[in-house]
C-alpha cells in the first residue's frame, strides 16, 4: 500500500474510497490553504485555494507554468540541490495536484464513484505543445460542475453521463492511452487523464526530472505467464505498446520478460497480446517492488 | 556537474502569429517547444497574444539537431550555448 491509501484509503485503494467523493472531504480544511501561503504556489505566482485556481482559466497557468518554470526550479537531476528539492516535494503535492496510473477496471470503478454527471475537456497539455486536439481530460464532481461554468476560452467541452464516459475510456484504452487519476489536493480525486509521454506534463515531471508524487506508479504491475507467451515469432507487439519501456524479448527463449522495476501498472499491454499471456498482479504480492511508487 | 541548457530565443517581431504557425513546435522531435496565451483573460474573453516558450530544456539536442531554425519561415528563432 503507497502512502496516500495509508493516509486517506480506509483499508482500500485511495481513490477506490467512497469517502472521498463525499462532500465532507471535497469541501474539507484542506481545500481551503490558500496557494499565495505555499512555496509552489510563490514560484508560479499564484492567488487563491488549488480548487479555484484549478476550475478557472487560471487552471492554465498553473499547469502551463508547472511545466514552464521546471527548469527554473530543478537545475539539474544529479544536483544536490535539486535533490533536496525533490525530497521537499512530497508536501507540495499534497497540497496541490498530482496523480496515479491507473488500470482500465479502476477508470470504470472511479467513473461509478463519482457523483453525478463527467465533464470533458480537451487535453490541455497536448494542446500547449501543439498535438492534435483531443476530448481525454475527464473532470469529476464538483470541479467538473464548476468548470462547466467557467469554460468559454476551453472549447469544445461536454457533460456525459457516466455510460458515455465509460465507453470513452474503454476507446482511449484501445488507442493506447495511459489512464491515470490525479487529486487536488489529496484525496480529492479531480480528474482522469487519458494521455501519452511527450505531450503530458505530469509524465514529462516524471520521467525527465524524476518528481515520483506527479505522477505515481499504480497499484499493480504486469505479470507475463511464460507458458503462453510465444514471442509472437519475434515480434512481439507488447513490447511497442510500453510507455515506459518496461517489456524485453528474449531472442533465445522467445520469450517477453517484464522489468517490474519499470512497469507502471497501466495494462496496455494486455490489448495487443494475441494468447491472453499477461495480466496485472497487485504490486504488494512482490515484496522487491512494494514500496517503489 | 550542471547539464548545459541552450538558451532559446525567438523574434517577437519577426514571429508572425504562433497560433497559426506552429512550424517550430511541430519540427521539435522531443517536444522542448511550446505554445501558450500571454495572458489568459477571465471569461467569456478569448486571450489575444499567444508566445513561444522553451520547456524542458535539458532535452535539447542543439547544435547536432537545428530542426526548429529550419522550420521557422520567418528565421524568428535563435538557439545559443551558454558558456559554463
Amino acid at each position: 500500500m503507497c502512502r496516500y491509501c495509508v493516509k486517506y484509503g480506509d483499508g482500500h485503494k485511495w481513490y477506490l474510497n467512497p469517502k472521498n467523493y463525499t462532500d465532507e472531504v471535497t469541501q474539507g480544511p484542506q481545500t481551503k490553504l490558500k496557494m499565495e501561503d505555499t512555496m509552489v504556489g510563490q514560484i508560479l505566482g499564484l492567488e487563491g485555494t488549488i480548487q479555484e485556481i484549478m476550475t478557472t482559466a487560471k487552471r492554465f497557468k498553473y499547469d502551463i507554468g508547472f511545466g514552464e518554470h521546471i527548469d527554473e526550479v530543478f537545475p539539474d537531476l544529479n544536483d544536490e540541490q535539486a535533490r533536496e528539492l525533490r525530497e521537499g516535494f512530497p508536501d507540495i503535492f499534497d497540497i496541490a495536484v498530482g496523480g496515479q496510473v491507473v488500470p482500465l477496471e479502476d477508470a470504470e470503478k472511479i467513473i461509478d464513484l463519482n457523483h453525478g454527471d463527467i465533464f470533458v475537456l480537451p487535453c490541455i497539455c497536448r494542446k500547449y505543445y501543439g498535438g492534435k486536439e483531443k476530448m481525454s481530460c475527464m473532470f469529476l464532481n464538483p470541479a467538473g460542475k464548476l468548470l462547466e461554468q467557467n469554460t468559454s476560452w476551453d472549447t469544445p467541452n461536454e457533460m456525459v453521463s457516466k455510460e458515455k464516459a465509460k465507453e470513452m475510456v474503454r476507446q482511449f484504452d484501445k488507442e493506447n492511452l495511459i489512464h491515470g487519476i490525479f487529486w487536488c489536493p489529496a484525496p480529492v480525486p479531480i480528474m482522469l487523464c487519458n494521455c501519452e509521454y511527450p505531450h503530458c506534463i505530469a509524465l514529462r515531471a516524471r520521467l525527465h526530472y524524476n518528481l515520483v508524487d506527479a505522477y505515481r506508479k499504480g497499484e499493480y504491475v504486469a505479470f507475463i505467464d511464460a507458458e503462453n507467451c510465444d514471442g509472437c515469432n519475434g515480434i512481439p507487439a507488447c513490447i511497442n505498446t510500453c510507455t515506459f519501456g518496461s517489456l524485453k524479448y528474449s531472442p533465445t527463449q522467445n520469450k517477453v520478460i517484464v522489468d517490474e522495476m519499470e512497469c507502471y501498472g497501466c495494462g496496455l499491454c494486455r490489448n495487443v497480446c494475441p494468447n491472453d499471456a499477461i495480466s496485472l498482479i497487485d504490486r504488494e504480492k512482490i515484496p522487491q517492488i512494494k514500496d517503489d511508487w | 556537474m550542471v547539464t548545459i541548457r541552450p538558451e532559446i530565443k525567438y523574434d517577437k517581431e519577426k514571429c508572425v502569429d504562433p497560433r497559426s504557425c506552429l512550424e517550430c513546435i511541430r519540427a521539435c522531435p522531443k517536444n522542448v517547444l511550446a505554445h501558450r496565451p500571454s495572458v489568459i483573460p477571465p471569461p467569456p474573453e478569448e486571450p489575444k497574444e499567444w508566445i513561444i516558450v522553451p520547456t524542458t530544456r535539458v532535452l535539447c539536442d542543439y547544435p547536432t539537431c537545428s530542426l526548429c531554425l529550419d522550420a521557422c519561415p520567418n528565421d524568428a528563432l535563435s538557439i545559443t550555448i551558454p558558456n559554463p
